[in-house]
């Protein structure tokens, strides 16, 4: 019995506390198991394993099984624990406030010590303090990651009275009226406060005394975490959430030991692990892997507790069912709503135009101060020079550029692109059957007149042409229209090609040209979807069957081959510098979003533009909400890295565990302070059974888990 | 021993401590299972039916369909003894390079295209009929087996007999028995695994000579599984999974004493992993006996691996110093391909002439002579000995067409489009070049081969011993290239370019070919020489060799098709038409076209659905910890041999999924033959559960199937259709059967 011993002295150390003790909620690891279960579980409550035996005693004439156990239960109890002396009443003190408070002391020493050594924007910091001063300057920006650690970071410059000024360029100097001190040392308290929160997640786990001196003393001398919350960057915090998750979770084991998941304090701590999911999966995606964790041993719970229900009396339905709501709204709704705030947050404080401009859909775009939109006549016609955007999942605009295809047809490639750029440009063009052509020059007004002549001259058959017939038709569903790239001239069209990524798909391509195309391949059929309303009273009563900017949805269908111009969210390789994918889609869904379209920025000087300013209708959160993860999503995937490339920053998942390389964090010229990224040999030789969550994106990232400090 | 207390259910015991599953074999099982005079009956049936439906008009048509032209080739290569390169191992070709030369066969057939004649002219027969009769025969004893399989798994004689005739009539699995090609038997391999795993768990003793007998057929067949076919390997995993399950079972069967458990996990690893390598390896033994000379695969083996080729000795003699003025050829060490350019300009970029990696040799578009950065005139280096030394400088020049190799440091390559790659070209010739320091790389040794015996190759340049960059000295990007292939004008070969700090691998080069007249035949000059090539390094060469070609099977072919329209019969394959072909006497309109019979498809999807759902909530039911589920034998073996099979259906199909090369409709058969038996396994339990219910299914699936197969039998066997008909099967608008043959 000197293991059982072994743990109730544990048991002692931790637990004086509590008024009434008993061992039997202890997992009872040390007895021969006296289970005739074949199960795949091993964790049961001892409650659970006596309800078993009871039950299976009564069908087989066995008693030894009970009598061993009542004989083991007998010994359990009879080992009594000493009456708190006044030396475990200090030691309750030394373990519960004074140690951990001297821990965070030494690891707050540790990591504050010389963080305003270096005064230069190191790593890393290049992008987040940029990310951060543009909440400052409420200007739009789009990023990879979830807003909550860049909307900390925003707050700790607001604090620091950051002006927003410096664009934090990576490897220059601080200014001198930016109290970047501060803003590290806002950051550095994540990193210090994984010390405490490791240190009482070892006493819950039932450690040892040293054993958790060990584990805070690792965790607090760990280099790579240590460095990593010196600077202005998403690492520390997501380490303290995704530390907190962990230190929930031994929680709601214990109370799952002890039956009290359905109490106040259980409640409580369920709504506490709701929280830190949400904050860790709020500051980057990576925090999802130690949801998972959670996600799988609440499963594992529920999955118990309907075998409970369904074979034996020790659940009742209801009790069962409160279990399942009170899992629902703490674990998934209490985090979404968390991750979804923070996005409303972003949403509501990112109220003027900026960077990010070029990624977001139209209507977001049109809410911010300062956009850059052409609205433009309200209804667009034949003539128009507009630019379209997609409502897929990349919401990018369609674009052109002189550059072929490598495969397939070889002819210009069609991709959505992220910024505003002139090779966005189309003209829309009547089909060929109606033998008009209304391509206007928007650079100079006397081109156009030219044009109109040369219409005339270039088809002698064709009728005198009424001006307004030829410049001021509209639009409407159902009519078909060519699109003319401006710049290189060439026409959208699609062939029986397959796409270069999304290969069931068919090409898009941008060929010939106005004067001598005639095939239906590159004339399209509108079919308009869907308008959102302006707010503004003027604009109230827009005809649904034109086509409005900004404001009308509409789909495109090949005349030829019925398939619509859709987006994939694949990027192209190289050769089309990691644009997004167009193809032509069999799309029998009509709210297939991929292949929903809207007209951004419109021009037409023959069509008179509105008198009243338009208002455009306000975007509604979660469309946005949901295009802008999409959007994180896509360009998360094209960040794949070229083989062929020597990247000295980058290394391989293997490399991690054995430090088998490091990381310059910074210029390494002469005159400079240097940071050199690499985990603390001594700690990652005892750890390396353990099995550290790496996770690698946009570069390099190590995260050391403390969670499998069990292993010791 | 514990009378069983009534409570337990069927096939548990209870023990001291506990109860557990009892791994004997119930008698009431074994009764089932054993083969009675009805069976016999039915297996004479079903070999008569074989014969009819599987043998039938064998030798239509006589001309070469579809892959046949690719065995045919090999044959003819295996024939000559010329080493070749392919994607599946050797043993099926062996098979019928074997029964080719038994029926005297004399090599002289060419197999040029599909639908060249068999039997063109007396000197130029190739006896077809009996390799196909070897296919066809692998077909029929597939038939039989089912039925043996399907009678082991418990199933009455009438739904073993169902079947099987469904394997029987199934029109792709017909279609490629017919032909000389791998799948048949193949699948034949796999029912024989699929027997022999049944066989054994009828075994309650485990080491019984039967026992034993059955663990080496499984072994045995596993072997020769994976030396027709690499994808083998997912029946071995199968297998290997369901021996897991039989090994965890025994583990918590207190009757079976620990010892006779780790025999029992020894007796398998011997006969499902040695022996299977043991096969795997001496069928590969035989197929280098076979092939002692170079050939058409020759080009992309390393030096060493061709020095041990039949016509190779000059590789042998030549000098291994490298002059300035040495013709050589430059090998990618990463890909085995030859630095190439030829006479055609690239259609992007500069527009100037292409440089690529070329993985056949000799050619003299391969060669290169190594020169000063100076002006050099013709044959002016040719008249001295002057070694190259690591740091050199040199130029590249391309022989057959008189032009320098050169990076344009403003353009990229045609492929690779990033800011840090640039292009590689060959321009400009002797005339013209003076002192252009785009024309010049800087020689970097890196390090040498294995078999080098000393360090000079790390000092100055040798031949097939030293590895090295090319530096470009103007931009410093570095010489390398990739298995990314150039569009049509580049004919499909690796694109070669110059990239600002790559990673190493791709950059690496090595001289396999030098030749200088000063040195060549003069025997003071030391000479390149081998060691001998262990047959281990020259297996894990070919290896990666055929993976390498494995994963570059990525243009696009006409009718290949993705691994998710393979179970819905969207779209077949055109395997023969000799339409516009000039016939000969007697010769009807034939069209062979892959389909797969639509009823018996369709059928087992539906199956594979419900059983998977079934499966799931049975899962859920025994995961319960607190009870035993009370169920009866039968379901029990009803529930294991639909894992199985379900396992089966899913280790052959979904991997596909995952695979980057060109995939085909056939590549679904093995998967199918595993629906066809859960569909069996599951008409079982139907008519043991709703006998009425079951006999309608048999029937109805039974009409169904046999009415896919007689609508379609023209194109299965190539007979004589009309128009109408012809297009009057096209049930879909995407089968693209060709009318026009008719």
């Amino acid at each position: 019995m000197t293991i059982l011993d072994k743990k109730i002295k544990v048991f002692t150390a931790e637990s004086t506390k509590k008024s009434k003790y008993h061992p039997n909620t202890d997992k009872l690891s040390v007895s021969p198991e006296p289970s005739s279960n074949q199960s795949a579980f091993s964790n049961h409550p001892y409650s659970q394993l006596k309800h078993r035996t009871i039950k299976n005693s009564k069908s087989s004439s066995h008693i030894s099984i009970n009598d061993e156990l009542d004989e083991l239960i007998s010994k359990t109890s009879n080992l009594s624990i000493s009456n708190p002396s006044k030396w475990s009443n200090i030691s309750y003190w030394l373990v519960n406030y004074i140690n951990p408070l001297f821990l965070t002391a030494l690891s707050a020493a540790v990591r504050l010590y010389h963080i305003d050594y270096s005064n230069s924007v190191v790593w890393d910091e290049a992008h987040f303090g940029k990310f951060g001063g543009y909440y400052l300057n409420r200007e739009f920006y789009f990023d990879v990651h979830p807003p909550l650690g860049k909307l900390l970071i925003g707050l700790s410059e607001y604090l620091a009275n950051f002006n927003g000024d410096f664009d934090f360029k990576s490897g220059a100097k601080f200014p001198e009226d930016c109290n970047f001190i501060f803003m590290r040392a806002f950051n550095c308290i994540f990193g210090i406060l994984c010390t405490p929160v490791a240190y009482y997640l070892s006493l819950n786990l039932g450690f040892s005394n040293l054993t958790t001196w060990f584990l805070s003393l690792s965790v607090i001398f760990e280099m790579l975490s240590l460095t990593l919350s010196k600077f202005i960057l998403l690492d520390s915090m997501l380490l303290f959430f995704t530390v907190t998750c962990y230190f929930c979770l031994i929680k709601l084991h214990k109370l799952r030991i002890s039956n009290n998941l359905l109490s106040l304090n259980g409640i409580k701590w369920l709504t506490l692990t709701g929280i830190s999911i949400g904050c860790v999966c709020s500051v980057k995606w990576v925090g999802l892997f130690i949801t998972l964790l959670i996600g799988y041993y609440i499963i594992y719970d529920l999955l118990l507790k309907t075998y409970q229900l369904i074979s034996t009396d020790d659940q009742s339905l209801s009790n069962y069912l409160l279990h399942w709501i009170s899992r629902i709204i703490t674990l998934i709704l209490i985090p979404f709503c968390i991750y979804a705030l923070c996005f409303k947050i972003h949403f509501s404080v990112l109220t003027h135009s900026g960077t990010g401009d070029g990624s977001v859909s139209t209507l977001l775009q049109a809410s911010l101060e300062g956009h850059s939109i052409d609205f433009g006549p309200r209804s667009v016609g034949y003539g128009s020079l507009i630019t379209m955007r997609s409502q897929g999942l990349s919401p990018n605009l369609i674009h052109s550029h002189e550059h072929n295809y490598p495969q397939g047809s070889r002819q210009q490639q069609i991709t959505t692109y992220g910024f505003k750029d002139e090779n966005n440009d189309f003209l829309i063009e009547f089909p060929f059957d109606r033998g008009l052509l209304a391509s206007l020059d928007y650079e100079d007004d006397s081109n156009r007149n030219n044009n109109t002549n040369n219409t005339n001259n270039t088809n002698i058959t064709r009728e005198i042409i009424n001006h307004d017939e030829l410049f001021r038709t509209l639009v409407k569903d159902g009519d078909v229209i060519r699109l003319v790239h401006r710049m290189t001239g060439c026409l959208i069209r699609t062939h029986p090609i397959s796409a270069p990524i999304a290969t069931n798909h068919f090409e898009v391509s941008c060929f010939g040209d106005i004067e001598n195309s005639n095939e239906y391949k590159d004339e399209w059929i509108i079919e308009v979807k869907f308008q959102d309303k302006s707010p503004s009273p003027h604009f109230q009563s827009e005809d649904i069957n034109e086509i409005h900017p900004i404001s009308t949805n509409f789909r495109l269908k090949n005349k030829q081959l019925g398939c619509y111009l859709a987006t994939t969210g694949y990027s192209y390789p190289g050769w089309g510098f990691q644009q997004g994918e167009v193809v032509c889609k069999h799309s029998i869904i009509a709210h297939d979003k991929s292949t929903w379209w809207n007209i951004e920025d419109h021009i037409n000087k023959e069509l008179e533009s509105p008198k009243e300013t338009y208002i455009p209708p306000p975007p509604k959160f979660w469309k946005e909400f949901l295009l802008l993860n999409y959007g994180m999503m896509a360009s998360n995937n094209a960040l794949i890295p070229d083989p062929d490339k020597f990247d000295k920053l980058s290394s391989e998942w293997w490399e991690w565990p054995i430090l088998h390389t490091g990381l310059r964090m910074c210029g390494w010229t002469t005159d400079e302070i240097k940071f050199f990224l690499i985990g603390n040999p001594f700690f990652f030789l005892f750890t390396r059974q353990s099995e550290p969550l790496n996770i690698k994106d946009n570069g390099f990232y190590l995260i050391y888990l403390i969670h499998h400090g069990m292993n010791f | 021993m514990i009378e069983k207390p009534p409570s337990l259910p069927p096939g548990y015991k209870q023990g001291k401590w506990r109860s557990y599953l009892s791994t004997q074999i119930s008698p009431q099982l074994l009764q089932q299972t054993l083969i009675t005079s009805t069976d016999r009956f039915f297996i004479i049936l079903l070999t008569c039916l074989g014969f009819i439906i599987r043998l039938a008009k064998l030798w239509l048509p006589a001309r070469i369909v579809f892959d046949e032209v690719h065995i045919g080739t090999f044959l003819r290569f295996y024939f000559r003894g010329e080493f070749f390169i392919d994607v599946h191992p050797p043993l099926m070709k062996l098979i019928y390079f074997w029964i080719a030369l038994l029926f005297d066969w004399n090599g002289n057939m060419e197999f040029s295209k599909i639908g060249q004649l068999y039997h063109a002219d007396p000197d130029h027969e190739f006896p077809y009929v009996m390799l196909r009769l070897f296919s066809a025969s692998c077909g029929i004893l597939t038939v039989l087996l089912t039925y043996l399989i399907l009678r082991y798994s418990a199933c009455r004689s009438s739904v073993a007999f169902f079947g099987a005739g469904l394997v029987l009539i199934e029109n792709s699995l017909i279609t490629h028995s017919r032909l000389i090609l791998l799948d048949s038997p193949f699948l034949l391999c796999i029912a024989l695994v699929v027997f022999g795993m049944k066989r054994l768990q009828l075994q309650s003793n485990p080491f019984s000579i039967k026992g034993i007998k059955f663990l080496v057929v499984i072994g045995w067949a596993l072997g020769l599984l994976t030396s027709i076919k690499l994808v083998g390997l997912f029946t071995i995993a199968w297998c290997g999974i369901l021996t897991i399950q039989q090994i965890w079972r025994q583990l918590g069967d207190l009757d079976i004493k620990v010892s006779t458990w780790f025999g029992q996990i020894f007796a398998r690893l011997l006969c499902l992993v040695v022996l299977p390598i043991t096969i795997y390896l001496s069928i590969f033994m035989v197929h280098f006996e076979t092939l002692p000379f170079s050939g058409e695969g020759s080009g992309i083996m390393s030096p060493i691996f061709k020095s041990g080729l039949g016509d190779y000795e000059y590789l042998t003699n030549q000098p291994i110093d490298v002059s300035y003025g040495s013709t050589v050829t430059l090998k990618h060490l990463g890909t085995e391909a030859y630095l190439h350019s030829h006479n055609f300009t690239y259609w992007s970029g500069t527009g100037e002439q292409q440089v690529s990696l070329y993985e056949f040799m000799p050619d003299d578009n391969n060669e290169w002579i190594l020169e000063t950065r100076n002006k050099n005139r013709e044959g002016q280096l040719q008249k001295k000995f002057r070694p190259i030394k690591d740091g050199d400088t040199i130029r590249l020049f391309h022989k057959s067409t008189g032009k320098y190799l050169h990076v344009n440091n403003e353009v990229r390559p045609p492929m690779s489009d990033h800011d840090y790659t640039k292009e590689v070209s060959c321009n400009s010739n002797r005339e013209e070049l003076l002192g252009n320091i785009n024309y010049e790389f800087k020689v970097r040794i890196v390090s040498k081969t294995y078999y080098s015996d000393n360090e000079l190759p790390l000092r100055k340049l040798q031949a097939t011993r030293s590895i090295f960059q090319l530096i470009h000295a103007d931009s410093k990007c570095i010489l390398m290239s990739h298995p990314v292939r150039l569009p049509d004008w580049g004919f499909g070969q690796f694109e070669v370019l110059c990239v600002d700090e790559p990673t190493i691998p791709n950059t690496l080069w090595y001289i396999e070919e030098n030749h200088h007249p000063l040195i060549d035949d003069d025997k003071n000059y030391a000479r390149v020489k081998f060691p001998q090539y262990n047959f281990f390094r020259k297996l894990w060469e070919l290896h990666k060799t055929m993976f390498r070609i494995n994963s570059s099977f990525t243009t696009h072919h006409r009718y290949s098709s993705k691994p998710e329209t393979w179970p819905f019969v969207l779209r077949g394959i055109n395997y023969f038409s000799n339409e516009g072909m000039t016939k000969y006497i007697n010769e009807d309109p034939s069209h062979i076209y892959l389909l797969g019979n639509g009823a018996i498809y369709y059928t087992a999807n539906l199956i594979i659905l419900i059983t998977f759902i079934k499966l799931s909530f049975y899962m859920f039911k025994h995961l319960n910890p607190f009870t035993i589920p009370y169920e009866s034998l039968s379901i029990s073996s009803y529930y294991q041999n639909s894992f199985e099979y379900l396992l089966g259906w899913a280790f052959h199909y979904i991997p596909f999924f995952y695979m980057n090369r060109e995939l085909f409709l056939h590549h679904y058969l093995p998967a199918l033959f595993f629906s066809i038996l859960l569909t069996a396994q599951f008409i079982e339990y139907q008519l043991s559960k709703r006998r009425q219910w079951g006999i309608f299914l048999i029937i109805i699936i039974s009409i169904s199937a046999l009415y896919c197969f007689w609508s379609f039998m023209p194109i299965i066997y190539g007979l004589n259709w009309t128009k109408s008909q012809c297009n009057h099967a096209k049930w879909l608008s995407s089968w693209d059967i060709d009318c026009m043959t008719y």
